[in-house]
C-alpha cells in the first residue's frame, strides 16, 4: 500500500507569513525541478535581485545562510576482543559526503540542497523568514566525473530512503546554525529505546570510505548505482519446515529475512545488512560492509567468478569462491587502514565479536589456491607497508586496482589468485621477487600461467592438481567430483578441463560414470565458460551420462566445469566421490 | 496467518517430516558409519531427483549456481529449524533445530540459544555443545519454549566455532521466528513505516539531535 504524501507535521504558513515566503517556494519548486544538488560544495541557489545578509522587514525577505555540521554517533569496537561494540565509547563522527537538503515547512518542497564535506560542514543560502527544516538523506551522490549514486533504504518499508529529520524553525533575518546529530537509539542498561538513526549513517560512512580509495587510485571513476539495503528487521537466518520461510525471495527480503549480510549482483547492484539486535547488527561493523563492498567493486569495474555461498578462513573452497572471499576480506583491511576484521554479534543479550587478522601470514595446514585466508594474506600483504614475516612489498592500491581491472577481468583462466599473481609480477618487475616470495610463503605456485599450470599444492587430495588438465579430442579425460571439504562451494565438488580451439568450432562433450565409480545412478553435469563467460550447460537429469554442445566457438582458452549434481547439494545427501570420463568431439 | 496456514499444509507436513528424517538418517549414518545409512541418504536423494520433473532442475540450479550472493564470513555451520505445533500463549512449544558443521575443521561448536521477550526456554537448555563434529554430519536439538503472549519474537541461536588450525574465529547467527496468534502473523507481514514526500518519493525519516 502506498501511503498519502506526508500531511505537514511541522506547522503551516499562514497569512502574510505564506505571502511574503510564495515567491521563493515557487522559485524552490523550480529549481528542485531542475534537479539541484549532485556537484559537491556549496549549492547554487541563488535568491533573485542580489541582496545578501539580512533581509526580512517587509517584502520579499533576503537571504540567509544556514550553516552546521552532520553528525552519526559511531560505535566502535570493545578494545578487548571478543567483547563486541561498545555503546558507551560511541562519539560523533561526521556524515561525509551526503545529501542535505532545506526542506520548506509549508509545502516540504525542496528550497535548495547541498553536500556535507570530508568534515560533515554544509552551508547553504535560504530565504529569510520562512519556516524549514534540515533534511540529510542517506545518500552519496556526484554526478559528471567521477561520479557515484549510494543510497541507504529500508527493505522492510518499500526500500524508502533513510533520512536524518531535524526541526522546524523559521531562518529569520541573520546567519544561523542547525547542527544534527543522528544517535544510536541505545540506551545502556535497556538495549535499543529509539531510532536507531545513526545506523544507516555508519553504513554510509563505510561506503565513502571505499569510494575514497578506488578514487585514490583512479579519480574518474564513474561507480555504477548501489543501494544499501538495512533494517532493523533484517535477521540472520537458514532455513525452516516452512519453504518460503528465508529462502531469498524478494517476498522473503521485504519481511526482513535476508540470511546474512551480503552483496547481490542485482540491477541496480545492492548490498543487504543485518540489523536484528537480539543476534546480530552490522551497521557499526565497518569490516562487514566495507568486505561486501569488495563484492561490488567486483562486479562493477573487476570480474568475480565466485559461486557465492557459505564460507570461512579455514575451509578449502573452491578457488573462485576462495578467490572473491579473500579479496573481500583484504578489501575491508585496505579501505579501513586496519588489517583486523572483527563482526559483533549478540549471545545472551551480550555483546561478542568475531574475526581474524588479514595480516597473519601463516595459515596452518590449509593453505593455498584455495583458501580466502591465503588469498587474504596475499592481497593485504600486497598492499600494507609493513614489513612482517615475508612481506617486503609495499604496492599501495593502486597497482592492485590496475590488474583487478584490466588483466583479472579479460583472462580466459577463472578469477582466481594466479591470474593476479601473473600480472602483478609482469607489471611489478622490481618488486616480482618479493611478490613471489609471499605466494610461495602461501604453498602457491608462482612463475605459472593464468592456469597456474605449474600447481602442486593439491589440498589433500592429488587428483586436483593440476587445476585444469588439458581435454585434448579423441582422448577420454577422467575427472572426479567429491564432498571430502563440504558441499555447494568447496574443492573438489567441481572439477575443470581446459579445451584449446584453435579454430572455430563446434564443440562436444560428452561425459559417462567411469566404470566402478561409487553407486550407479548418478548425475553429471557440465558448464562451459570462457573468459568467466558461460557459454554452455548440460544440466539434464541424465543418468550416469551428460552431453554438453556449444555451437560456433570461437578460438581461444575454454574452461569446462564438471561436477557429481548431489555434491553441489548445500542440504547434504551428496554421493562423494564419483569419477567421470570426458571426451571431446570438435566439428 | 503465512506460517499458521503452514501447519494446516499436508504436502509442507511431508517436506517437514522428510527434514527431520533426513536429518536423523545422516546423524545415525554418521555416529554409525553404518554403509546402510550411507546407501539409505543415497537412496533419498535419488527419490528426491525421481520426483522432480527435467524442467524443475534448471531453475533450481539457477537458484543454486548462478543466483550468486556474496555473503559475509562466518561460523562453518548451518541451522535449519522446524516448529512442532502453532504457537499458543500458555502452552509449551517444542522448536527442532538441526545443526550441520560444514568443515573438517571444527574442534567444537556450540550453539547458544537465546529467547527474546515474550519467549521463555523451558527445557532443552541455553546451549548445545558438540565435540569434532564431521563435515556435513547434522545433530538434532530441541529447545522447548513458552510464549507469554501474542505477537512475533524471535530466539537467536549463534553458532560458535573452535577450529582445529586456530584460523581465527567467526560466528554464524541464526534468528527463529515465533509467531503467535492471529496478531503476530499480521505484524510479520506488516511493512515498515514510511512516507512519501511532495515529489513521490517514498521516505524513512528519522529524529535527529539537533543543536545551534
Amino acid at each position: 500500500m502506498i501511503e498519502p504524501p506526508l500531511a505537514n507535521p511541522r506547522g503551516r504558513l499562514k497569512g502574510r507569513a505564506f505571502l511574503r515566503a510564495l515567491p521563493w517556494l515557487v522559485l524552490s519548486a523550480l529549481l528542485a525541478a531542475c534537479g539541484g544538488g549532485g556537484d559537491s560544495g556549496a549549492s547554487s541557489f541563488q535568491p533573485p535581485g542580489g541582496g545578501g545578509g539580512g533581509g526580512g522587514g517587509g517584502g520579499v525577505p533576503g537571504p540567509v545562510t544556514l550553516s552546521g555540521t552532520v553528525t552519526y554517533s559511531k560505535v566502535p569496537f570493545s578494545a578487548t576482543l571478543g567483547q563486541g561494540l561498545n555503546f558507551a565509547a560511541s562519539a560523533p563522527a561526521p556524515v561525509r559526503g551526503a545529501t542535505v537538503e532545506i526542506v520548506g515547512s509549508a509545502g516540504l518542497s525542496v528550497l535548495t540542497s547541498t553536500t556535507t564535506n570530508a568534515s560533515g560542514q554544509y552551508s547553504v543560502s535560504v530565504p529569510g523568514n520562512t519556516e524549514v527544516f534540515v533534511r540529510v538523506r542517506a545518500e552519496l551522490r556526484r554526478t559528471g566525473t567521477p561520479a557515484w549514486n549510494v543510497t541507504v533504504r529500508d527493505n522492510t518499508a518499500g526500500e524508502a530512503l533513510y533520512t536524518l529529520d531535524g526541526q522546524s524553525f523559521n531562518t529569520g533575518a541573520a546567519s544561523l546554525t542547525r547542527n544534527l546529530n543522528a544517535p544510536t537509539g541505545f540506551t545502556a542498561g535497556s538495549g535499543y529505546t529509539g531510532a536507531r538513526a545513526a545506523a544507516p549513517f555508519a553504513i554510509l560512512d563505510a561506503v565513502y570510505e571505499a569510494v575514497q580509495l578506488v578514487l585514490s587510485a583512479d579519480p574518474n571513476t564513474s561507480f555504477p548505482e548501489l543501494r544499501v539495503q538495512w533494517s532493523s528487521r533484517n535477521i540472520p537466518c537458514s532455513g525452516s519446515s516452512n519453504p518460503s520461510f528465508c529462502d531469498s525471495s524478494a517476498a522473503a527480503r521485504a519481511r526482513g529475512e535476508i540470511g546474512t549480510t551480503f552483496f547481490a549482483g542485482t540491477s541496480p547492484r545492492q548490498i543487504f545488512v543485518l540489523g536484528d539486535a537480539s543476534s546480530d547488527t552490522d551497521e557499526f561493523d565497518s569490516h562487514v560492509i566495507a568486505h561486501e563492498w569488495g563484492h561490488y567493486y567486483q562486479s562493477a569495474f573487476s570480474r568475480d567468478d565466485s559461486l557465492g555461498g557459505e564460507h570461512s578462513g579455514s575451509q578449502r573452497l573452491d578457488l573462485r569462491v576462495a578467490f572473491s572471499e579473500g579479496w573481500g576480506n583484504a578489501f575491508s583491511g585496505m579501505v579501513l587502514r586496519d588489517p583486523l576484521y572483527r563482526d559483533s554479534f549478540v549471545v545472551g543479550g551480550a555483546q561478542q565479536d568475531g574475526g581474524f587478522n588479514v595480516e597473519n601470514n601463516a595459515v596452518p595446514g590449509t593453505a593455498g589456491w584455495f583458501s580466502s585466508a591465503s588469498v587474504q594474506s596475499i592481497f593485504y600483504d600486497l598492499f600494507d607497508s609493513a614489513a612482517d614475516g615475508v612481506d617486503g612489498v609495499n604496492l599501495g592500491f593502486g597497482p592492485i586496482h590496475t590488474v583487478m581491472t584490466n588483466e583479472l577481468r579479460t583472462t580466459r583462466a577463472p578469477a582466481s589468485i594466479h591470474p593476479l599473481v601473473r600480472a602483478l609480477q609482469l607489471r611489478q618487475p622490481s618488486a616480482s621477487a618479493a611478490i613471489g616470495q609471499l605466494v610461495s610463503a602461501q604453498q602457491i605456485a608462482t612463475g605459472s600461467d593464468d592456469f597456474g599450470s605449474n600447481e602442486v599444492n593439491a589440498g589433500g587430495d592429488a587428483r586436483n592438481v593440476p587445476i585444469y588438465p588439458l581435454l585434448n579430442t579423441g582422448v577420454a579425460l577422467r575427472v572426479c567430483s567429491d564432498n571430502t571439504a563440504g558441499a555447494y562451494n568447496k574443492l573438489g565438488n567441481r572439477r575443470f578441463a581446459r579445451i584449446e580451439l584453435a579454430n572455430t568450432n563446434t564443440v562436444t562433450v560428452r561425459a559417462d560414470i567411469a566404470p566402478g565409480s561409487s553407486v550407479a545412478p548418478s548425475d553429471p553435469d557440465l558448464l562451459l565458460y570462457g573468459a568467466g563467460v558461460l557459454r554452455g550447460t548440460a544440466e539434464s537429469l541424465g543418468n550416469g551420462v551428460e552431453t554438453l554442445t556449444v555451437p560456433t566457438l570461437p578460438p581461444g582458452s575454454y574452461v569446462l566445469e564438471v561436477y557429481e549434481f548431489s555434491n553441489i547439494n548445500p542440504g547434504g545427501g551428496g554421493r562423494g566421490d564419483t569419477c567421470f570420463d570426458l571426451l571431446l568431439t570438435l566439428s | 496467518m503465512r506460517y499458521v496456514s503452514v501447519y494446516k499444509s499436508s504436502m509442507i507436513r511431508r517436506n517437514l517430516t522428510g527434514l527431520l528424517l533426513a536429518a536423523v538418517v545422516v546423524l545415525a549414518g554418521c555416529a554409525s558409519g553404518d554403509e546402510a545409512s550411507v546407501e539409505q541418504r543415497r537412496a533419498d536423494w535419488d527419490a528426491k531427483k525421481a520426483q522432480s520433473a527435467a524442467s524443475e532442475k534448471a531453475p533450481q540450479l539457477d537458484a543454486m549456481v548462478r543466483a550468486v550472493t556474496a555473503g559475509k564470513p562466518g561460523a562453518p555451520a548451518d541451522l535449519k529449524f522446524d516448529i512442532g505445533a502453532r504457537p499458543v500463549v500458555g502452552v509449551p512449544l517444542p522448536v527442532m533445530v538441526a545443526i550441520t558443521a560444514t568443515s573438517a575443521d571444527i574442534a567444537t561448536l556450540e550453539v547458544v540459544f537465546n529467547a527474546a521477550d515474550g519467549l521463555q526456554i523451558v527445557s532443552g537448555g541455553n546451549s548445545a555443545r558438540f565435540q569434532k563434529p564431521k563435515s556435513g554430519e547434522t545433530n538434532l536439538h530441541t529447545v522447548t519454549v513458552l510464549p507469554q503472549r501474542d505477537g512475533v519474537f524471535y530466539m537467536s541461536a549463534v553458532a560458535l566455532i573452535d577450529t582445529v588450525s586456530d584460523s581465527g574465529s567467526v560466528a554464524r547467527t541464526f534468528s527463529i521466528p515465533i509467531i503467535v496468534g492471529e496478531g503476530g502473523a499480521a505484524e510479520l507481514n506488516k511493512p515498515s513505516p514510511s512516507v512519501v514526500d511532495s515529489r513521490g518519493e517514498r521516505l524513512a525519516p528519522l529524529p535527529a539531535e539537533e543543536s545551534r
